[in-house]
């Protein structure tokens, strides 16, 4: 409701355009920049989840609607096809068209089908069944079985007698930890596990505090069947406090994972911050981390990474975001640093429809990368 | 209005110290063992869901394992001291000859139609560590 509709959408189209031709890009899932920014304060008021992602429920369908997109109708099938009330269905599809740019091989042309995933929500009392079933998307041809593609990203039955107050989770989701950032290739979650692909198993229980607070505790394993991600097993905690009226939270976040031959150790914290008078949403994340191999001369390792995001509501429907990542795998070592930068327009033309454009060049001290792309999404 | 000002200055400096120390760093004394190049090069650079995981499995490649990794690159197990007979398949590592090992050509994108990882170079210190464990024998240690 926060967002003005504007009368300078020539203007929006415009800089669309002028960015499509000036500009490359990448990728998407779930959007934290709307805490806030839209007026709602936690992530669970729009989504099923309650950290937030996937299926958006009736409240996050009318946001849809009515704050984020520039018109329409975000009910499933537009409010055309009902279900019955324990149940709630949705899916996200995304088609990618862009370029990879780097020194050592060229151009490569990137149009493939990023994301199919059909979510089911049903409710049963006090408990809950999650189940997401898709196909993954894959940038790159090679020769993986086709077998591979079909994935079931989450699966978890939850106890939650109420939106907030306290939930108990089982199955297969991402330990909540830091932000939750849309771009998988973001070093938050790249390096600290939350990959694609890499949602752990594992049991998740949480409290929220209305408004004011949230915290989540899990425990989690590597996925044994996919086996993708950081091998072994840990436990990971999240703590989340608004201030400043609900328009600010900080939080704290820590994770620990142990395997046969590794060990590490990540804490950081997170500032989400509104500026309302100049339409900014920013989103900062730093983490640091331990690790340790166990092999013989092996010195512990220090490694950090820190994340800015800033994201200006040029008008209704329309939001352009800049992120800036640095990170360090190793500070006793010269040579693993690397940073990037992240631009991103986001169009809502209408509930269900979203057009993204998405450049990210990325530098280390041998490489340089750029990757650009136009992407299309549309949710059911 | 006080406060907002007050919150972005108190950001920019600590973003601005975590982003210099960034730089720092020595000589590398890291240990040029299997599993330490395993844990902190191969595993999280190549064993990712499109690549060379258990499941997608690209090129027939398994790093979702140490021994995986060791078995797919140098044609023999982990725990198998026996010397190869002849090259090893795909001659990806050669042990004692980093000049005859294919990894180093595909991770450095020497003479090879793509380099790797494809997304994103590994920093040159990194390679270095794994020339220096083909050197002194590939073993699985």
């Amino acid at each position: 409701m926060r967002l003005a509709e504007s009368k300078d959408l020539p203007m929006a189209v415009t800089i669309l355009a002028f960015l499509s031709v000036l500009l490359l890009t990448r990728e998407a899932r779930a959007y934290p920049q709307f805490q806030f920014s839209t007026d709602n304060v936690r992530c669970s008021q729009c989504h099923f989840n309650p950290t937030g992602g996937g299926l958006i429920n009736a409240w996050g369908r009318e946001e849809a609607t009515d704050t984020i997109s520039r018109g329409g109708d975000g009910d499933f099938f537009n409010g055309l096809v009902g279900s019955p009330g324990w149940l709630s269905l949705g899916a996200d599809f995304r088609v990618v068209a862009g370029a990879r740019f780097n020194e050592a091989n060229g151009p490569d042309r990137l149009i493939f089908p990023m994301q199919a995933d059909l979510y089911t929500r049903s409710a049963f009392g006090d408990f809950r069944i999650n189940i997401t079933l898709g196909i993954r998307g894959r940038a790159r041809n090679n020769e993986s079985p086709p077998h591979s593609r079909a994935v079931s990203r989450e699966h978890y039955v939850m106890w939650q007698p109420k939106v907030t107050g306290a939930y108990l989770r089982a199955g297969r989701f991402y330990a909540p930890y830091g932000l939750r950032q849309v771009d998988h290739t973001n070093y938050i979650r790249r390096d600290l596990g939350f990959y694609a692909i890499e949602e752990t198993y594992g049991v998740s229980g949480g409290y929220l505090k209305d408004d004011d607070w949230e915290l989540h505790m899990s425990a989690f394993t590597r996925d044994p069947i996919l086996n993708v991600g950081p091998e072994g097993s840990g436990f990971s905690v999240l703590y989340e406090k608004r201030f400043r009226d609900h328009k600010a939270a900080w939080g704290l976040q820590s994770k620990v994972q142990l395997a046969p031959d590794s060990a590490t150790y990540w804490g950081g914290g997170v500032l989400k911050y509104w500026l309302g008078s100049i339409d900014v949403l920013v989103l900062s994340e730093i983490d640091i981390g331990v690790g340790t191999v166990d092999t013989p001369n092996a010195d512990p390792i220090l490694k950090g990474i820190a994340h800015l995001n800033l994201t200006h509501f040029i008008t209704k429907g329309l939001m352009l975001g800049t992120t800036i990542e640095a990170k360090q795998s190793d500070f006793q070592l010269e040579g693993k640093d690397a940073e990037s930068l992240t631009l991103s327009l986001q169009y809502f033309p209408k509930a269900h429809y979203e057009l993204m454009l998405f450049a990210k060049a990325e530098r280390t001290q041998q490489t340089s990368d750029l990757v650009s792309f136009l992407m299309f999404h549309y949710y059911l | 209005m006080k406060m907002q000002f007050r919150s972005q200055r108190a950001l920019i400096p600590l973003l601005a110290t975590l982003f210099l120390l960034m730089g720092c760093g020595s000589e590398d004394e890291r240990p040029p063992t299997f599993t330490y190049v395993y844990e902190t090069i191969l595993a999280p650079s190549c064993a990712t869901i499109g690549c060379h995981n258990d499941f997608s499995q690209t090129y027939g490649f398994r790093f979702s394992t140490k021994e995986g990794a060791y078995l797919g690159l140098t044609g023999r197990a982990c725990n198998d001291d026996a010397e190869i007979p002849g090259e090893p398949p795909g001659n990806y590592v050669r042990a004692g000859h980093p000049d005859r090992s294919l990894l180093l050509s595909l991770m450095r994108g020497d003479d090879v139609p793509r380099r790797m990882p494809p997304d994103r170079g590994l920093p040159e210190v990194d390679i270095a560590l794994v020339e220096e464990w083909i050197l002194e024998g590939a073993k699985c240690d």
